[in-house]
């Protein structure tokens, strides 16, 4: 009898044993593949915001010889030296206490942006150029700054296919949703009742009847329909957010400022790109 | 008796090492791959950068008649005067966020600053210039050695 209970228990500890060590593997091999789909994905965003850093340089360097803003002489376009007066017309000038770009400079270059042809497809840049050599120390040094959209590649249809996806999942004849919608007619009515009767002129019965109308369109949908079809009618192109914040647009690339008597001031042009796709 | 526990532990050591190794893999590929591309964007950068600095400082107006590039490539028959070194000193040092440079052909020495610690050896600029009345050869390279001051 005591041998028989002793097999048992055997057998139970056994089990017991494998149960945790199955659970161990599993807990290991989920561990294992969390680990090897975050790295996946920091390397994937690693990647594509190199590609941004990329842009930021390759565009501060087209800039350099932009004839919309490079001193020209004898039709010959001189790279590296920025001309002050096509600077006046190109970009809104300022002063700064700081080389990086500051949220009051950027806000300036948003508002004074140009549309330039040649910034990358769904970008928008923001260029600050400063005069190193025409600083004071109460206001700073001498900047320019302006904003760059290059051309914008966007499904314009997002908003069709996001109703289409509303009304599809939009049902009619479910008991559960319309007891949904007579909930927000409800609480609509309540609300309008009351803000009614406090505001003179409206009344207690049109107050309900307009918090009924708008509690009614509130719960008209189901939340989770709405944030599945916002979600899926994303444009394919703004799924991901880069800003370049390291190399050309964090300490810029060494310029030329040519003043108009002839004089050149060392500058510093900072280039960032902020790129949707 | 004793070699009965021997096989389960050695089935656990064994795990254990081939799932830190497998991590230890998995981690120390993704950081060569992001170290790689981070390099070769601060490479980019930094020619970039060496590349414009040389540019702008050949472009500098000395004065009225002389460039960076000419006073350079004139040394020899115009003399190449402390003026004109304070002067390239101080556009450059401002240009680059230099914190000392040396300035040399294939040959020699042509201008240098002195660093805090040692010699300029961390970026370099490169940039042929023309030079006139040289009877042995019409074409100079130059190199722009620097460091820029820490921050």
């Amino acid at each position: 009898m005591k041998s028989v209970r002793k097999r048992q228990g055997k057998g139970a500890i056994f089990t017991i044993s494998s149960v945790l060590e199955a659970l161990f593997s599993v807990g290991i091999l989920g561990i294992g593949f969390w680990f090897f789909l975050t790295k996946i994905v920091d390397i994937h965003v690693a990647t594509l915001t190199a590609d941004n850093e990329r842009h930021a340089m390759n565009l501060a360097n087209v800039l350099l010889s932009y004839e919309g803003l490079v001193y020209e002489r004898d039709g010959k376009l001189q790279r590296g030296v920025l001309d002050v007066r096509k600077l006046d017309e190109f970009a809104y000038g300022g002063r700064s206490q700081q080389l990086e770009p500051n949220s009051s400079l950027v806000k300036d270059a948003f508002r004074n942006y140009k549309k330039i042809t040649f910034s990358y497809p769904n970008t928008i840049s923001y260029i600050t150029i400063t005069d190193l050599e025409n600083c004071t120390e109460q206001e700073g040094c001498k900047v320019w700054v302006a904003a760059a959209v290059g051309p914008v590649n966007f499904d314009e249809n997002f908003i069709k296919k996001f109703i289409d996806c509303l009304v599809e999942h939009l049902e009619l004849t479910s008991v559960q949703a319309w007891s949904r919608r007579l909930e927000g007619c409800g609480v609509g009515t309540g609300f309008g009742a009351f803000i009614g009767s406090i505001v003179p002129g409206i009344g207690t019965g049109l107050g309900a009847a307009i918090g009924c109308g708008i509690g009614l369109l509130a719960s008209f949908f189901d939340p989770h329909d709405v944030s599945t079809c916002g979600v899926n009618s994303i444009p394919e192109s703004v799924k991901y957010f880069f800003t370049s914040g390291s190399f050309a647009a964090a300490q810029g690339l060494p310029a030329l400022i040519r003043l108009p008597d002839g004089t050149t001031h060392a500058g510093r042009i900072m280039v960032g790109v902020i790129e949707w796709r | 008796m004793a070699m009965k526990g021997f096989l389960p532990l050695t089935l656990t050591l064994l795990s254990i090492i081939a799932t830190a190794t497998m991590i230890a893999t998995v981690l120390l590929v993704s950081l060569f791959f992001e170290y790689h591309l981070h390099i070769n964007l601060k490479f980019e950068y930094d020619k970039s950068y060496s590349d414009l600095l040389m540019l702008s400082f050949l472009r500098l107006q000395y004065n009225s008649t002389y460039s960076g590039y000419k006073v350079l490539a004139e040394r020899d028959v115009n003399g190449f005067t402390q003026d004109m070194k304070d002067f390239l000193k101080k556009k450059i040092e401002l240009l680059g966020d230099v914190e000392c440079f040396r300035i040399a052909n294939s040959s020699m020495i042509i201008f240098n600053t002195s660093c805090s610690s040692g010699e300029p050896y961390e970026y370099a600029g490169e940039a042929f210039i023309f030079k006139p009345y040289n009877p042995n050869s019409l074409v100079e390279e130059f190199t722009l050695t620097y460091n820029k001051v820490k921050r």
